[in-house]
């Protein structure tokens, strides 16, 4: 087995995917002898605009021992309790998809069938008002949620905005600290070996060959291991998620950050607006079908709140997967694993995946076919089940004022999405399954969210008197309304926190 | 409103799946819709039931208290199962599955890679001996497990082992708002769109309900309806009998049931009060029924067996629960398992009136993929066994389920365990079956390195005593019983 060991790790491509991956890597397998190194090039640009996370990055940070208050001073980090969703559904609309449930179960029937009862029943009451975290956001309130699980603060998460630039500097500096050796340079070739294709080395634009038992590939949409030397090959997603281009853009602050993410839907794609404590990153992801980059850029311009702060960046690229992520000794993170646009803010979430599964299954020298079959499957299922998810927002809209809309609404989108959909508008059920990050409360947002209604709720429900079930909504209402309104502003809690000093020139590394 | 909502539901044939069912509907349906169950002759309880941890639940839900129940239906305590007789060569190929997870998550790393490692130096034991269930069990042993998190004590789970008669009884007094009667089905009469218009019954009832229940032991109801297609799994599992006897009771029968695979397939001991209920699993082409009743010694009752599902549990206005839908030798200690599943998702997706067909398409969805994992089990143990009886080489000439296949091929390469999406057994079940069964990883995972070798082996030796010591402080199995008469 010893001989057979891994002895060192080359991580080609740093950025956000690549320091996230030396990170957990250095922490992960202190003790065993391996080493680890990262090639990077200052001159390769790296994707990382103002970033907004998911819940689940918390567990990442924990798992290496950051402390949070630092973390977030050193990337001018904000909370996020959710994203603000406009104009999808509809023109004017807004809802907010939330890290946390809606209400309680009453009588074990999921509160969504008692609020659809109510509603049919003539009480207007919006779903949101049964949502600490949406509350919270509307009123730009933050609190870290209760440990105590009998509080109806104990009952929402949280995620960062920050700015990914900054995070993959602090991630550096930790895995540095922690023996992972970078060096500075491009990548003139890769060498393979004869007998079985696997990747032997490296070669530097200096000439120095790097040799490695395994090879991670986070050098972004190019791949330049996995796809242009190993050919695995990429499944093209862009029949529903035809979103091809994005124009980014930090511009100043003008009011107190916000802590949620808001995501606006416009004529040809979507614009984000992700609060940070110095700036706000804004951007708009398009389809380059239904406009120009310039007409784009004028778009995102036009909506800033603040003076903009650089000329618009623009990005390529085609939503997809990339057919087998580990293929014979080289296993891809980040852009190079895949594409898919950050519209539910999964894109360093599906970093964290990659990361975690890749020690699950920390193969040999031999690198197991068994191993690379299951980390393609587990990563297959994360990325399908993200784009159903994504290619919902797209499809449930009744907006008919651009034809970019028109296309979106009228598409055949994925069997295992429509079933989805069928379901939850017959009977108000929403497909649970094992795997796969995005559960109920998330679906039920954008459902409810973009106006997809069950025609009948659980009728479970029933069982429950409207007497009882008038006062329990009453009492959830209620709370959530006086336990929000007990929270500190946003601002004054990361003031108190966890407030950054004004970026310097250097710090702007996004 | 809820578009009309179920005013009706009529139960067709007892036993165990009807009551379950009929108990949980009581609960959860609004007051205004009927509950009827018609007991069939056929669907009379027999011998006895050996489940899982999470049936407890059940009960809990339906505010059935556990020591009534006990008390109804016999019942004993189950921390796992013993599996002897799988290599063919006495007593030496027993093992434990214990319910409770074996071992300590030290360094973030699964127990069971800790164990392979340390014993790939030496003698570490066996994977049971760090189960506190299993080495409990096999002491003849039991005690609750603990709510303090820092004890030894709250590794433990159990289920219970129960005489169906008994239980039935026991779940008859949850259900008093539901109507019963016996009756036997004469007709099952279809509507032009092929739901169930009516059940006459052989006295001339007329039998009409929003939704049916054909909890009958083969499925009269679901049989007549579209695609009530039968899906026969006896390809790998081959055992198509059951013998039902019960024997004179141990003095402290261990708190387990007890597998022993035999040349005509297996036999099951349950321990119950006053009895241990035996079971004799046979392939009928192989085995006489009178050659079965020698074996177990004497009279008794022998019930015919399907391994297999039905292709749609739910179709139309009828839904099977139990042997109706689906059928699999007892061979796991599941039993009940897939009727409380199948009520318990019939609530979460209850129909409204007129029917709700998605709602019934997701119900076959999980109840079949349900099934088939918990087969895979089944399957595995016969797969697992190094017997040369006629029965255990054609079992084992049936290809498993690729989801099997992978299942064990992952476990067989790094000791990986896949959970797939509707998996009955948890991880921890699935390692100890593995193991117990002989497969044995080719490498563990390299993360379990990082610990020290010494402090490994310390580890593991402290944490194997303290298990044993909890286990012998614990009352015997007989003594835990007299405390909860």
């Amino acid at each position: 087995m010893t001989d057979q060991a891994v002895r060192n790790i080359l991580i080609v491509g740093g950025g956000t995917a690549g320091w996230m991956t030396a990170a957990a890597l250095s922490a992960k397998l202190a003790g065993l002898p391996i080493a680890i190194r990262l090639v990077e090039s200052a001159e390769i640009g790296t994707v990382g605009v103002g970033e907004a996370t998911v819940p689940h990055i918390r567990h990442f940070n924990a798992a290496l021992g950051l402390d949070e208050a630092d973390f977030m001073r050193k990337t001018q980090a904000t909370y996020k309790l959710g994203i603000e969703f406009r104009d999808w559904g509809k023109l004017g609309d807004s809802y907010v998809h939330p890290f946390g449930a809606y209400g309680a179960a009453i009588g074990g029937v999921g509160f969504h069938h008692h609020w659809l009862r109510a509603r049919q029943g003539g009480d207007p009451t919006p779903l949101e008002a049964y949502s600490l975290p949406i509350q919270a956001a509307r009123l730009g309130r933050f609190v870290p949620p209760s440990s105590d699980p009998r509080s109806l603060a104990s009952t929402y998460s949280y995620a960062y905005q920050f700015d990914a630039g900054l995070y993959a500097l602090y991630l550096r500096a930790y895995a540095e600290a922690r023996g992972v050796v970078r060096t500075e340079g491009k990548v003139a070739d890769v060498v393979l070996r004869g007998e079985d294709g696997f990747i032997e080395a490296i070669t530097m634009e200096n000439g120095e060959r790097v040799e490695a038992d395994l090879f991670i590939d986070c050098s972004g949409f190019r791949g330049l291991l996995i796809e242009q030397t190993l050919k695995a090959g990429y499944e093209d997603w862009t029949r529903w998620l035809p979103c091809d281009r994005a124009a980014a853009v930090p511009c100043d602050t003008v009011e107190p950050s916000a802590p949620y993410t808001r995501s606006i839907a416009d004529k040809a794609g979507w614009r984000w607006r992700i609060p940070l404590q110095h700036r706000v990153g804004n951007g708009y992801v398009y389809c380059s079908d239904h406009i120009s980059d310039d007409e784009a850029a004028a778009a995102l311009l036009a909506g800033l709140e603040g003076k903009a702060l650089a000329e618009p960046r623009f990005l390529r690229f085609v939503t997809g997967r990339r057919k087998k992520q580990w293929s014979k000794n080289c296993v891809a993170v980040g852009l190079s694993s895949g594409f898919l646009e950050p519209l539910e803010s999964t894109s360093i979430h599906l970093i964290q995946v990659a990361v975690t599964t890749l020690l699950e299954l920390f193969p040999d020298r031999g690198c197991d076919q068994a191993d690379q079959d299951e980390y393609n499957r587990v990563m297959d299922l994360e990325f399908e089940r993200i784009r159903d998810f994504l290619v919902l927002h797209y499809h449930a809209t009744q907006r008919t004022d651009a034809p970019f809309w028109n296309e979106r609404r009228t598409m055949s989108i994925p069997d295992s999405l429509a079933y989805k959909m069928d379901l939850f508008r017959e009977r108000g059920v929403v497909v649970k399954y094992k795997d796969g990050f995005f559960l109920e409360p998330s679906w039920l947002a954008v459902y409810l969210g973009q106006n997809v209604v069950p025609r009948a709720y659980d009728p479970v429900s029933d069982s429950v008197p409207d007497a009882v079930l008038t006062q329990r909504l009453k009492a959830i209402r209620d709370s959530v309304a006086d336990t929000t309104r007990s929270m500190p502003s946003h601002a004054d809690w990361i003031a108190r926190f966890c407030a950054a000093a004004p970026p310097s020139a250097s710090g702007e590394a996004a | 409103m809820s578009l009309a909502a179920l005013n009706s539901v009529a139960i067709l044939g007892g036993g165990v799946a009807g009551w379950m069912t009929a108990g949980a509907l009581a609960r959860a349906l609004p007051a205004d819709c009927t509950i009827q169950v018609v007991e069939t002759a056929d669907s009379a309880p027999r011998g006895a039931l050996s489940t899982l941890p999470a049936l407890r639940t059940f009960h809990g839900l339906l505010g059935l208290d556990e020591a009534v129940l006990m008390r109804a239906a016999r019942g004993t305590f189950k921390l796992g199962a013993r599996y002897s007789g799988w290599t063919g060569s006495g007593q030496n190929g027993d093992h434990v599955e214990g319910f409770s997870d074996a071992g300590a998550n030290l360094d973030g790393v699964a127990f069971h890679h800790h164990w392979l490692r340390a014993r790939e130096r030496g003698d570490v034991g066996r994977y049971e001996d760090y189960s506190l269930a299993a080495v409990a069990g096999r002491l003849g042993r039991f005690a609750p497990p603990s709510e303090d998190p820092r004890s030894v004590l709250s590794t433990l789970s159990y289920g219970l082992h129960l005489d169906a008669a008994g239980y039935v009884a026991a779940l008859r007094s949850t259900a008093g708002r539901a109507e019963a009667r016996s009756g036997e089905i004469a007709e099952v009469a279809l509507a032009p769109d092929g739901r169930i218009a009516a059940v006459t019954l052989a006295d001339g009832e007329r039998i009409v309900a929003d939704l049916f229940i054909d909890a009958t032991p083969d499925g009269r109801l679901i049989a007549a309806m579209p695609d009530g297609a039968w899906i026969d799994e006896s390809a790998a599992l081959a055992c198509d009998r059951l013998a039902l006897r019960e024997v004179a009771p141990r003095a402290n029968p261990p708190p387990l049931t007890e597998f022993e695979a035999v040349a005509e397939g297996w036999l099951r001991r349950v321990p119950l009060r006053g009895g241990d209920a035996v079971t004799l699993a046979y392939a009928s082409g192989q085995t006489s029924d009178d050659a079965a009743r020698d074996i177990l010694g004497g009279e008794a009752t022998i019930v015919s067996l399907r391994n297999g599902r039905r292709r749609r549990v739910w179709s139309g206005n009828c839904l099977a629960i139990g042997p109706a839908a689906s059928q699999l030798e007892p061979l796991n200690g599941d039993d009940a398992r897939a009727i409380q599943s199948g009520v318990g998702r019939l609530i979460a997706l209850l129909p409204t009136a007129e029917g709700s067909p998605l709602a019934a398409m997701e119900y076959n969805r999980l109840m079949a993929e349900e099934q088939e994992r918990a087969r895979d089990m089944a399957v595995f143990r016969y797969a697992a066994a190094a017997r040369t009886d006629p029965l255990w080489v054609q079992a084992r000439r049936a290809p498993p389920s690729a989801a099997l296949a992978y299942k064990q091929a992952q476990f067989e390469s790094r000791g990986r365990v896949v959970l797939y999406d509707e998996e009955s057994f948890v991880e921890g079940a699935w390692v100890g079956a593995f193991l117990g069964h002989g497969i044995t990883p080719r490498r563990h995972d390299r993360l379990a390195d990082r610990l020290p070798a010494d402090q490994a082996d310390a580890a593991l030796a402290r944490l194997r005593g303290l298990i044993r010591q909890a286990a012998q402080a614990m009352p015997l199995h007989a003594d835990a019983l007299k405390d909860r008469p």
